[in-house]
């Protein structure tokens, strides 16, 4: 406590010099080493009257009026919590946005010489200083993550003029709080399996001529990484910044084929083989960052793939025709999945902004023409399968 | 007049070994035809503008032979002489038989196609495996039989059954177009994607 004390007249060295000087000149007039002797005042007067003549005089009568200063905002510290990040010093409060105050007292010492009553008066100011510290055992030491609590914190004053204005007793200014966090982040994934996306393709493509094998591209999954890193929230809480992201770019695809699907010609049922063959090109990314703070809305994120679905093929004569000169031609059609998987930011369960995935797909047709024994050809335009958008 | 062309045609066959040679063609006329094909004909393609009941009715502007002889095609062990005026789609195509059966040779059988065809020649004829595989497809065929025609995309379309050394036959549409009183044969592109051309051949194929 002393050494607060000592801290803040430190910081008025001039003050101090006044008072102390002031103290000596009033004992010394006090004492008569000051006072005027009255041969000296009789001299200086130029012409002394006998009657005035007193060998009390010069005399000194004192008085002394003491202002003390007034507090006129208390104290308060802020923040009282904070969040430090481990390896961080760990951050004391300071004054609050109104600091403490006080209004200027002052100490009036009123000299009268009596002889000649005449009245001098000096003026000592009286000011407070404020501060604070930590209670014993002091402040703490944050070896490890973890949440440490202050010993009490005192606010104290310092009068600058203890003899007439005492210091008021300290003041207790509550605990601080602290967080020590570890930021090293945690991580975990989460799959998507794309497999239904390739199913649907299947689906289609199995819907163009009876029989037709498909080999499955095999299954295709979107890794979901989740980063988990503790963070400090601006009010000095403790959460987890969670940041989640991944990547999926890929072009897979199946075939099907038939050696013998029956094409309407003119001239009848020509079976042709056909081979059809579906592509899903795949584009999918994701990049979310939220809070868990308190101030941070949960909200949530969502996953919104491009898949699309493009159909290709040829036809060629599986059975030669003594009147069919050549069949050319070429499947397209095409579609796209449309829908999205939204999560909550929370706890990465399922929202329900999420919406449901659908294939919509144009006709698959087969376009081409076939050329008959005399020349003529002909234009094919054959829907192998109907769009549809559910 | 019909009756009259089979009678000349019947007459023609029983005098065909001993006395010369008679060009005899199937009579070209045109008239309404309501040409109706059931909707169940196999690979019947939908045409929904035409569908009456179960049938698909197609209004057509040409003829129908009603039996085999009034559409026979003449050979040339049959009498014909080779050449014709190429006045009716039918003439021609008497001469297009008989090139078949000569073997399709170049020069013949450019002459009964009009000059719009001359890719299609130019892909035959211009590779020599193209050129045998037609003159063997060609050289298959025995016979023709007109079986009706009717006027198509501003020319003339006949639907002939061809018969096979095998034993098989089809009918396949040709396409005449008209050039000066004429009637060419034509390697036509048809990309008019109506049912009714497919419909009708596959009805005539069933």
């Amino acid at each position: 406590m002393s050494e607060k004390v000592l801290k803040l007249a430190g910081r008025r060295p001039i003050l101090l010099g006044l008072i102390i000087m002031a103290t000596i000149t009033i004992g010394l007039l006090f004492s008569g080493w000051l006072a005027p002797t009255p041969g000296r005042a009789q001299n200086g007067g130029g012409n002394p009257s006998s009657a005035n003549e007193n060998t009390n005089c010069p005399n000194y009568t004192y008085t002394t009026n003491t202002t003390c200063p007034s507090i006129t905002n208390g104290m308060s510290l802020a923040p009282m919590i904070f969040c430090v990040k481990f390896g961080d010093p760990l951050p004391d409060p300071s004054w609050a946005s109104n600091p403490p105050g006080a209004t200027p007292g002052s100490v009036v010492i009123t000299t009268t010489e009596t002889c000649s009553n005449v009245v001098t008066s000096a003026t000592n100011a009286i000011t407070y200083g404020f501060g604070w510290f930590y209670g014993g055992p002091g402040k703490p030491t944050a070896p490890t993550p973890g949440t440490y609590t202050s010993p009490s914190i005192w606010g104290h004053v310092v009068s600058s003029d203890t003899n007439d204005c005492p210091s008021p007793a300290d003041v207790n200014l509550g605990q601080v709080t602290w967080h020590v966090i570890n930021t090293t982040p945690t991580s975990s994934s989460a799959t998507i399996d794309f497999g239904p996306f390739i199913h649907g393709m299947e689906a289609v493509l199995k819907e163009i001529p009876a029989g037709c094998s498909f080999s499955d591209p095999g299954g295709l999954t979107f890794t979901k990484t989740i980063k988990t890193t503790p963070i400090c929230c601006s009010d000095g809480s403790v959460a987890a910044e969670i940041e989640r992201s991944g990547s999926l770019s890929a072009s897979v695809g199946g075939s099907c084929s038939t050696p013998s699907y029956p094409l309407p010609i003119t001239l009848g049922i020509c079976q042709v083989q056909l081979t059809a063959s579906g592509t899903i090109s795949l584009d999918a990314s994701l990049k979310s960052t939220s809070t868990s703070c308190p101030n941070d809305p949960p909200g949530y994120y969502c996953l919104v793939p491009s898949v699309t679905f493009t159909a290709t093929g040829s036809i060629s004569l599986s059975v030669f025709s003594q009147s069919l000169f050549f069949v050319t031609g070429a499947i397209s059609g095409g579609g796209a999945w449309s829908g999205s998987w939204c999560y909550s930011n929370l706890d990465d369960s399922p929202d329900p902004h999420s919406k449901p995935f659908k294939l919509c797909y144009n006709d698959i047709t087969l376009t081409g023409s076939y050329t008959l024994l005399n020349g003529l050809t002909k234009a094919i335009s054959i829907t192998l399968v109907n769009g549809s958008c559910p | 007049m019909k009756y009259i062309n089979i009678l000349i045609w019947c007459a023609a066959l029983g005098v065909a070994s001993n006395v010369a040679a008679l060009d005899v063609f199937p009579t070209f006329e045109k008239y309404q035809i309501l040409y109706a094909i059931p909707t169940n004909t196999p690979g019947c393609l939908s045409d929904p503008k035409y569908l009456v009941g179960t049938n698909l009715i197609y209004k057509l502007n040409g003829q129908i032979f009603s039996n085999p002889i009034e559409g026979h095609i003449q050979t040339i062990a049959e009498g014909f002489s080779g050449n014709t005026d190429e006045t009716s789609p039918w003439k021609t195509l008497t001469e297009v038989l008989a090139a078949y059966q000569h073997g399709s040779p170049e020069n013949e059988t450019r002459a009964f196609y009009d000059d719009t065809s001359t890719n299609f020649l130019k892909m035959v004829y211009g590779n020599d495996q193209m050129k045998a595989r037609y003159q063997t497809m060609t050289g298959s065929i025995t016979g023709m039989q007109a079986v009706m025609g009717f006027d198509y995309s501003g020319a003339y379309l006949a639907e002939v059954k061809l018969e096979y050394k095998n034993g098989s036959h089809v009918v396949m549409p040709y396409y005449f177009v008209l050039n000066a009183n004429s009637y060419k044969l034509c390697a036509f592109q048809d990309t008019n994607t109506s049912p009714m051309f497919t419909n009708i051949g596959l009805y005539l194929n069933k």
